[in-house]
């Protein structure tokens, strides 16, 4: 007996660590590992914006307006990706951009999957009316064009940073309360959580323990996918003249800036744009990879 | 499946009343509406002139009732920058909307369905990796700075197609090809994925083992099948379309409600906003029903009780 288990053994693989798994898992499949580092980059840049940065943002510079990148003709190392209509430095509002465009998203991801949970819970949960309303409530959001909702949302409240990362968590709640509203669903009617009501425990303790835990793949990629809309919706609506203080230097920002110059000075809407872009490619490789590793069976 | 459509006409209904109710009570949960919309100059005259005018000196339920018994007659109030009756103007700009929207989605209809269905014949080539690539870069770019790029392109640069206004055909390209972009990227995703779910079916085995040609399992088999999430995910987007073709009318100068109601929006003109809320709302609540009925169609096993 004793030596059959003594064979089994070798053939039992050690359990890995969960980040070296996290991790062992993303170097094979090169979309997560182009993502991640994309990520990383962002973040790196966003956090050291101000060493990185070779001038302060909003350092004019009239002389030098309208520069062009440093290897064009006219152009030079000292801006190296030229300067915008009053003469501030370009490269330097793409650096401290990263940090608007992540923050921004970040917080509004936080808040829209707060507000997303605790709706799909109560309606998950408290079915009958409570479940009727938050259905609608969904459905009637779902019927308009949410950037019209966004606008509409910043005019009326006058814009601002916190406005704007409210409007964006809007857009997103949505599809958590409807992930976490099917979570609920399923286990409500599961015999173990019966046995759990009946023996007394906690409605809230049972939603934490078995309900949340569930739905914490989806959510994951959710959030990370919504990360990525939530960016171009916030340069969409600075593009638009309704994003946050047109001082601080945003992506979508410096676009519509750069937009009156398109013909003759087009790398000025050029580099931006790149910037959104690499960024939120970057996040969807991520969204993609992660969800393969979470759960291969999530469409979302 | 009447009684499934007259359910249905129902709940649009109630969306549509909510839609009603969120854009009333923004802009009056916002402070006092006349304030919001006039200049911070108004005199109290003038501010008590348009209380009345707009009926905002009745109370809040009074008004909420009166703007609803309005819509149901057609009125939706008047425009304060234009002087002219909402409904009028928006009826005047929506054909252009729609066709942009309309345009764009034939485009991407017919670069997805090949792309997507080409690539997952030819899972995990080069091919594949290219398609992924183009589907995720036309997630990733937004959809203005596609527009400025191909309008410097094509309109600045090479001067082949006009950058801005509604005259000629012409004018549709450059504005349907970048709100185009924008849907190919979601939908070659999703067609593929679809395919490559479809083609592990029995029946695609079967159809495959019964010397059917190749092209017919495709093109007929698999793809009616693989099309069913395409309608819903189109349903399901519609109203981020009509938002995308509002942006979109920004940068090409379109002369459509995006334009109008861009403008209304910094103008503070609130009961232009509120309409157009309310029709974009009615024309999603039309595509999604027409969609339920579109899968009857292409799955004739789907039916509503």
């Amino acid at each position: 007996m004793n030596s059959s288990i003594a064979d089994l053994e070798p053939l039992i693989k050690p359990q890995k660590k969960p980040i070296i798994h996290f991790f062992s898992h993303m170097r094979h499949h090169s979309s997560g590992v182009i993502g991640f580092i994309i990520i990383v980059l962002i973040i790196f840049t966003a956090i050291f914006a101000d060493q990185l940065a070779p001038k302060p943002y909003n350092l004019k510079a009239p002389k030098e307006r309208l520069k062009p990148m440093w290897f064009m003709e006219g152009g030079s190392t000292e801006y190296p990706l030229g300067t915008d209509s009053l003469g501030r430095d370009i490269l330097s509002r793409i650096v401290h951009g990263s940090r608007i465009s992540l923050s921004v998203g970040i917080a509004s991801v936080f808040l829209g999957a707060g507000i997303g949970i605790v709706m799909g819970l109560l309606a998950g949960f408290l079915g009958g009316k409570a479940d009727s309303i938050i259905n609608w409530l969904m459905n009637v959001q779902l019927s308009f064009p949410y950037i019209l909702l966004a606008l509409f949302l910043m005019a009326a409240f006058n814009g601002g940073l916190v406005t704007l990362i409210v409007v964006l968590a809007i857009g997103g709640w949505v599809r958590y309360a409807r992930i976490i509203r099917g979570q609920v669903l399923s286990v409500r009617e599961e015999t173990y959580v019966t046995a759990a009501q009946a023996s007394g425990i906690r409605m809230l303790r049972i939603l934490t323990k078995h309900v949340l835990p569930n739905a914490f793949s989806p959510i994951i990629v959710v959030a990370s996918f919504t990360m990525a809309d939530t960016i171009l919706s916030e340069a969409s609506l600075s593009f638009l003249g309704l994003g946050i203080n047109p001082a601080i230097p945003s992506w979508g920002q410096m676009l519509a800036d750069g937009r009156d110059f398109l013909q003759a000075k087009w790398w000025i809407c050029l580099l931006p744009g790149l910037a959104i872009s690499v960024t939120v490619l970057g996040i969807n490789l991520f969204g993609d990879w992660l969800r393969d590793y979470l759960d291969p069976r999530l469409r979302l | 499946m009447t009684t499934y459509i007259i359910r249905r006409l129902l709940e649009s209904i109630l969306v549509l009343l909510g839609a009603v109710a969120i854009t009333f009570v923004i802009t009056r949960a916002t402070g006092d509406p006349a304030r919001l919309m006039l200049s911070d100059g108004a005199t109290a005259e003038q501010l008590a002139d348009f209380r009345r005018d707009f009926g905002l000196d009745k109370p809040i339920p009074v008004q909420f009732v009166r703007y609803i018994n309005d819509c149901l007659h057609g009125d939706l109030g008047k425009s304060i920058r234009h002087g002219l009756p909402v409904t009028q103007l928006i009826i005047d700009k929506l054909p252009n909307t729609l066709k942009l929207t309309f345009a764009a989605m034939l485009i991407s209809l017919l670069l997805s369905f090949p792309i997507g269905v080409f690539v997952a014949l030819h899972r995990n080539t080069f091919a594949d990796s290219a398609g992924t690539i183009f589907a995720l870069n036309g997630q990733a770019m937004p959809s203005f700075w596609v527009g400025l790029m191909l309008s410097f392109i094509f309109g600045v640069k090479l001067r082949w197609l006009p950058i801005s206004g509604a005259d000629t055909r012409m004018h549709l390209i450059l504005p349907a090809v970048t709100l185009g972009f924008y849907l190919t990227g979601r939908l070659t995703r999703l067609i593929r994925s679809s395919m490559l779910e479809v083609l592990e079916k029995e029946y695609i085995r079967t159809a495959r083992s019964k010397g059917i040609l190749e092209k017919v399992v495709i093109w007929k088999h698999a793809l009616r099948n693989a099309s069913i999430p395409v309608v819903t995910y189109i349903g399901l987007i519609f109203a981020d379309l009509l938002g995308g073709a509002m942006v979109i009318e920004t940068v090409f100068a379109w002369p459509g409600v995006g334009r109008l109601v861009i403008n209304a929006v910094l103008q503070r003109d609130f009961p232009l906003v509120q309409g157009v809320v309310l029709f974009s709302a009615l024309i999603f609540v039309i595509v999604n029903l027409l969609v339920d009925i579109l899968y009857t169609i292409l799955d004739p096993r789907i039916t509503y009780k």
